[in-house]
């Protein structure tokens, strides 16, 4: 079974590492695309904490020297001839998105509403308005967010959240040379929204910009 | 004066060796990696799979449900 | 290189959202397939989470709007009141996060 990492283009050297289970990264060209997977007996893809790094790992090894689509997670093909005929079959669309992301990487923006230690709301009403307008706020926060952080970004992608319980997640594709910039911004913003959590991980190879992912366009 | 300091519980399977960073960087991860990435015609293959087809469903419904429907 | 993507931290209080993430990611996606039991609550519990948020969030565009009497606002505020304290008592019970109630669907995203 071939487990896929990413695409991107022709390598001169095979990437020197290792993916899922340990297993060393191969690569396959497909014209003007090279595919990079690992290959297994009877695999089983669990999305545990530990493969999950092993497929970010093998995709930065990968992005540490040029452009890659990573992978959605637990994607496996049959045997080569597989792969190959599904790379050949969206390679324009593929090659487009390669030279979209090039030198970017992605960075994760979460805003966490703080831990509810308020008490109970006296009536129903007050429990209505309470939620409206904390609602409101992280509505704020979020727009304020976005406008401030897409000036230092490429792009931009609001995670389709139809709760308004959870965190708002907000990605962000970023040059790579701009990211400690990026960080400065947001712990700014952090400082001044402080009944907010605002948080910021990466860099993450750019799995919310390569046009599969669902959510909301900024 | 006493002064009540409240009791955090802390779920009991956390592994004091975990920092918070770690999990926040987990969540972030995991959200990319299950909803993003390329898709190219291979198999999503994934333990546990056999219960999608449930949530699909429900999110047929989700969708269906009309701006401004009246309450009861 | 795990430690290491953390850029700016949130603040302790609310460090991960709910709970801890590696737990919930493993009750969220290694769900012993024996546990039955389990795997069923999860799989209510999402439904019922879903159209409470559905009801909630029209209740409150009601508020909004403002075409309810006092009387229909207290009424209507009582109930998503309970309902939110029960799914809270529901939630512990059977020892699931808000993340654990929120289904990833794969290429459709999140159910909620």
């Amino acid at each position: 079974m071939i487990y896929l990492y990413g695409i991107t283009r022709p390598l001169t050297l095979p990437p020197d590492g290792a993916g899922l289970e340990g297993v060393a990264l191969q690569t396959e060209r497909v014209g003007a695309l090279t595919a990079v997977y690992s290959s297994h007996d009877g695999l089983e893809v669990r999305a545990d904490e530990e493969s999950c790094w092993a497929h970010e790992r093998a995709v930065e090894t990968v992005m540490r020297t040029q452009a890659v689509l990573p992978a959605r997670f637990g994607t496996t093909f049959a045997d080569l001839g597989d792969l190959r005929a599904a790379v050949a079959r969206d390679a324009e669309a593929l090659e487009q998105r390669l030279d979209e992301i090039d030198g970017c990487v992605e960075l994760a923006v979460r805003i966490n509403p703080l831990g509810h230690a308020e008490a109970r709301p006296a009536t129903g009403r007050q429990y209505l308005l309470d939620k409206l307008s904390s609602q409101r706020q992280r509505e704020a926060l979020a727009e304020s967010t976005l406008a401030c952080l897409q000036e230092l970004a490429v792009a931009s992608r609001l995670a389709a959240s139809a709760s308004a319980e959870e965190s708002v997640s907000i990605s962000y594709l970023v040059k790579a040379g701009g990211v400690e910039r990026f960080s400065r911004a947001v712990g700014r913003l952090q400082r001044r929204w402080p009944e907010f959590g605002l948080s910021c991980t990466g860099p993450w190879a750019p799995y919310s910009f390569v046009g599969n992912s669902t959510g909301g366009r900024a | 004066m006493s002064v009540d300091v409240p009791t955090v519980r802390e779920p009991s399977r956390v592994d004091p060796r975990r920092g918070a960073g770690r999990d926040v960087a987990l969540v972030d991860l995991v959200d990319r990696l299950l909803a993003g990435g390329v898709v190219l015609c291979g198999d999503i293959t994934l333990a546990a799979a056999d219960i999608d087809l449930v949530r699909i469903d429900l999110r047929a419904l989700i969708s269906s449900v009309p701006e401004g429907a009246g309450t009861g | 290189m795990n430690g290491d993507k953390l850029l700016v931290a949130p603040p302790r209080a609310t460090a991960v959202p709910d709970g801890t993430a590696a737990n919930a990611l493993s009750r969220r996606i290694n769900a012993d397939p024996e546990d039955v039991e389990q795997g069923l609550a999860q799989l209510v519990l999402t439904i019922v989470e879903l159209l409470r948020q559905l009801m909630e969030r029209q209740a409150l565009r009601r508020v909004e709007v403002g075409d309810l009497s006092d009387e229909e606002t207290e009424r209507l505020g009582r109930t998503m009141m309970l309902l939110n304290e029960r799914m809270n008592e529901l939630k512990e019970q059977f020892g699931l996060t808000d993340r654990d109630l929120n289904l990833n669907l794969g290429p459709l995203g999140n159910l909620m």
